[in-house]
């Protein structure tokens, strides 16, 4: 029998509820504390323009992370994201260039991603490869197609139209901030109210307990590698706004982010169990220590050492 | 004989439950003491604190006149107390003269070196003086289930184990091995090694033990020695009544639901063919290694089939997978649930309503109706659970298996194949799932059900099927089959 420890000790002390309950909330609580904490540490931390900016700049993040979810959630990962991101950002630069319209632009874009989610979630589901490493070999082929796509040269964007629309502000909020909304809601009302999501923790649950009562692995394995490059065609595709330029650049090393963000949210790398709004929770608090570390003005390399130590500690707490 | 094992009114509790109330005990050496109580008895939790993985809040416990209460898993096994429990702890990878030697492999005299001269020579010894005829070099991962238990045994004998704590040893063994690994424990018992042996089946702990605990509802039940101990009279200790003699079937049908014909999935399936009626419960009886599981597995269209025909109401029809399977109305019930059937990590209600999906939903968005279709089936096969969100993973190995027939039925299949229905059940759920089985075929469905309990299966089956080598050895009529006879086909 496992043996979970996590509930042994709470079976040792029979005054348990505080410790039920930490365990129950302690990422808000994380997420709360390191609120608190960066307010003091820095009094710019709690101003509405750096408040806005975590926003914006983890939206980015915490959409792939979505899609990671949801592949971690089947026992799988993938390691593309960041390079799909980066295909997309220099499509959308490309086809911008080209004269298509913004519409065009974006459905071309995430139409095309389909092909790399579709690739890697064949090899996972039909071709039964282990996901890390048909992701693996499909983060350099997608990243050396992006390259190629761009051809040295960085494409600028000029369709103003295009960067106002998906870096402005829709209301009182900015859109990138709106979509990842948007995308949070729709995938945590997919996961937990539709016979797919339930058919995803089935499948991480127990991938045999799941083809035994007639879950089609096949189907649902191929279709999460895809909504998670359609995901970070989506993020590419803001990225390229945010930054106005198509470049084969961007989203290195997106993939550890969006997985640092699904684990720290908790999920089990085995599959069958997470959520999208823990992951939500997750990115932000990567973020926000990352945001912290920018205002303290610490250099970037110690920064990635500091990210490192945290992503072990928050895996350490939890089990603890 | 010296005493080696005092247990004295050893207490544990775990948040809400009482799991052991002053529980005693003594073990002596060259002794087998069986363990036994349904599940949830507390015979878990003993073994857990004898082992060193649980601590008791109260009570003592003496190994070899010292007391350690409250020692560690490597205390524990370094005074000598070994534990094997059903999950082996052999790695795979590895040959069994590794595993054997695992943490204490014989260098080649230089430190961190290997002489596997020398680590098969020693594994061949151990393994000789236990009279196992198992290769040491071979990979554990090419052992069947039983000689990787005796590997298991042969590595407590080779540290000199003194108490060797075996749990459900036989959960997993046909008949064949498990008269050797009684052998090998009156052997150990031979050499003075204390034996605590847990099982439900209550047959072997009278053949085998010198003395009998019985635990019920974490207490002490009563303490039975050789001369006083029988079957009945340790099953009115478990569950303190005496047991009915119950006897199920008798709805089959002339009506023809399934026909199988020369059903081969190879090496262990070779043409199999049979045919099962409406209101039928049909066992199969068999070896471990006879075909049996393997054929149920071909069946069901999860392992390919090389040839073979399924005929559904006199149609013959197409079953490549489970999908198809479960789209024909034929669901199957796993020897091991946990592996194959639970998520144990889902609620009681998910695990339920995962059969079919189809019928909680609408165009694919998850209604209401997942809690009340769960709800109605778990209340049917009247499971025993905190609620319905509790995950599975908490229930007993009785209700765990009720969950998964409750899944079946909710999919309102019309074939159910069971393999090892009660495995891992205590004995007052086995008879609730029997009625449930018999329920079940009362309202018109068909079973098959595979088993290695002959008891079992003479209780409940219409007819029985023997297998024996990828075949069908033998058929019995409820009237003609008695367990001499079953035996008889499944070992020729």
């Amino acid at each position: 029998m496992p043996v979970n420890t996590g509930s042994l000790k709470a079976q040792r002390q029979p005054r348990e509820s505080l410790g039920v309950w930490l365990g129950r909330y302690y990422l808000i609580i994380s997420l709360v504390l390191l609120v608190l904490i960066s307010s003091i540490l820095s009094p710019r931390f709690l101003s509405q323009e750096n408040l806005m900016n975590i926003a914006i700049q983890n939206s980015a993040v915490a959409i792939v992370s979505f899609g990671m979810l949801y592949v971690i959630l089947t026992g799988g990962i993938d390691l593309s994201v960041g390079s799909v991101v980066a295909l997309a950002a220099c499509f959308t630069a490309g086809f911008l260039e080209a004269g298509w319209s913004i519409p065009l632009t974006i459905l071309a874009v995430l139409a095309l991603m389909l092909i790399p989610g579709a690739i890697s979630g064949g090899l996972v589901a039909i071709g039964k490869m282990e996901p890390f490493i048909a992701s693996l070999a499909m983060m350099t082929i997608v990243r050396g197609a992006a390259y190629m796509y761009q051809v040295g040269s960085v494409r600028v964007i000029f369709n103003n139209a295009f960067i106002n629309g998906f870096t402005g502000n829709l209301g009182p909020i900015p859109v990138p901030v709106l979509i990842m909304a948007l995308a949070a809601v729709v995938l945590h009302v997919v996961l937990k109210y539709t016979t797919f999501g339930r058919k995803l923790y089935a499948i991480g649950g127990n991938r045999d307990a799941a083809r035994l009562v007639g879950i089609s692995l096949r189907k649902n394995l191929f279709a999460v590698y895809m909504l998670s490059s359609v995901l970070s065609g989506l993020v590419g595709i803001l990225m390229a706004a945010r930054l106005r330029v198509g470049t084969a650049l961007v989203g290195q090393g997106m993939e550890l982010d969006a997985i640092a963000a699904v684990v720290i949210g908790g999920a089990s790398f085995a599959g069958g169990r997470g959520t999208i709004l823990n992951t939500l929770i997750g990115a932000f608090i990567i973020g926000i220590i990352g945001n912290m570390m920018n205002l303290m003005g610490i250099a970037a390399y110690p920064q990635m050492v500091i990210k490192g130590v945290i992503i072990i500690l928050a895996v350490l707490a939890r089990r603890g | 004989m010296a005493v080696l094992l005092e247990v004295n009114g050893v207490t544990k509790q775990f948040v809400g439950t009482r799991a052991l109330d002053s529980v005693s005990l003594d073990v002596q050496s060259g002794e087998v003491h069986g363990l036994v109580g349904e599940n949830g008895a507390g015979k878990s939790t003993l073994i857990k604190i004898l082992s060193g993985a649980y601590t008791p809040d109260a009570g003592t416990i003496r190994f070899e006149g010292r007391a350690v209460q409250g020692w560690s898993p490597n205390q524990a096994r370094e005074a000598g107390v070994v534990t094997i429990y059903q999950e082996f702890s052999l790695v795979p990878e590895l040959s069994v003269a590794e595993n054997i030697f695992l943490g204490r492999l014989p260098s080649a005299g230089v430190r961190g070196t290997v002489s596997y001269r020398k680590l098969n020579q020693a594994a061949r010894e151990i393994l000789g003086q236990l009279g196992l005829e198992i290769d040491p070099t071979v990979p554990v991962k090419q052992l069947g289930v039983a000689a990787r238990q005796m590997v298991e045994i042969a590595r407590a004998w080779s540290i000199r184990s003194k108490l060797v704590i075996l749990d459900e040893p036989t959960a997993v063994l046909g008949l064949d091995d498990i008269a050797r690994l009684h052998d090998l424990i009156r052997q150990l018992k031979q050499e003075g090694v204390g034996i605590i042996y847990v099982s439900h089946r209550l047959g072997e702990v009278v053949d085998l033990c010198d003395r009998v605990t019985v635990l019920k509802d974490g207490r002490l039940s009563g303490h039975l020695r050789r001369e006083e101990f029988s079957p009945e009279k340790i099953v009115q200790l478990m569950i303190g009544r005496p047991v009915r003699d119950l006897k199920l079937g008798g709805h089959c049908t002339s009506r023809l639901v399934l026909q199988v014909e020369g059903l081969t999935a190879l090496p262990k399936v070779a043409g199999v063919s049979f045919a099962l009626h409406e209101g039928e419960i049909l066992g199969i009886a068999g070896l471990v290694g006879s075909g049996r599981s393997e054929m149920a597995r071909a069946l069901f269209g999860i392992d390919p089939r090389q040839a073979g025909r399924i005929l559904l109401d006199g149609q013959p029809v197409q079953v490549r997978s489970p999908q198809e399977a479960i789209h024909r109305g034929i669901g199957f019930l796993p020897e091991d649930r946990r592996q194959q059937a639970l998520f144990l990590e889902l609620p009681v209600r998910a695990n339920i309503t995962v059969g079919d999906l189809g019928r909680v939903s609408r165009l694919g968005w998850i209604t209401s109706a997942d809690r009340q279709v769960a709800a109605d089936y778990a209340q049917q096969v009247r499971v025993k659970m905190p609620s319905l969100e509790s995950p599975v993973a908490i229930l007993s190995g009785g209700n765990q298996q009720k969950v998964v027939l409750a899944r079946w039925l909710a999919t309102r299949c019309r074939i159910l194949v069971f393999d090892e229905p009660t495995r891992g059940v205590d004995v007052g759920s086995k008879e609730e799932i029997y009625r449930l089985i018999d329920d079940y075929v009362k309202q018109g469905g068909s079973t098959i059900v595979i088993s290695s309990e002959l008891p079992e299966l003479l209780a409940i089956s219409d007819r029985i099927l023997v297998m024996a080598r990828g075949r069908i050895n033998g058929e019995f009529s409820r009237e003609e089959a008695s367990e001499a006879a079953l035996m008889n086909k499944m070992v020729s």
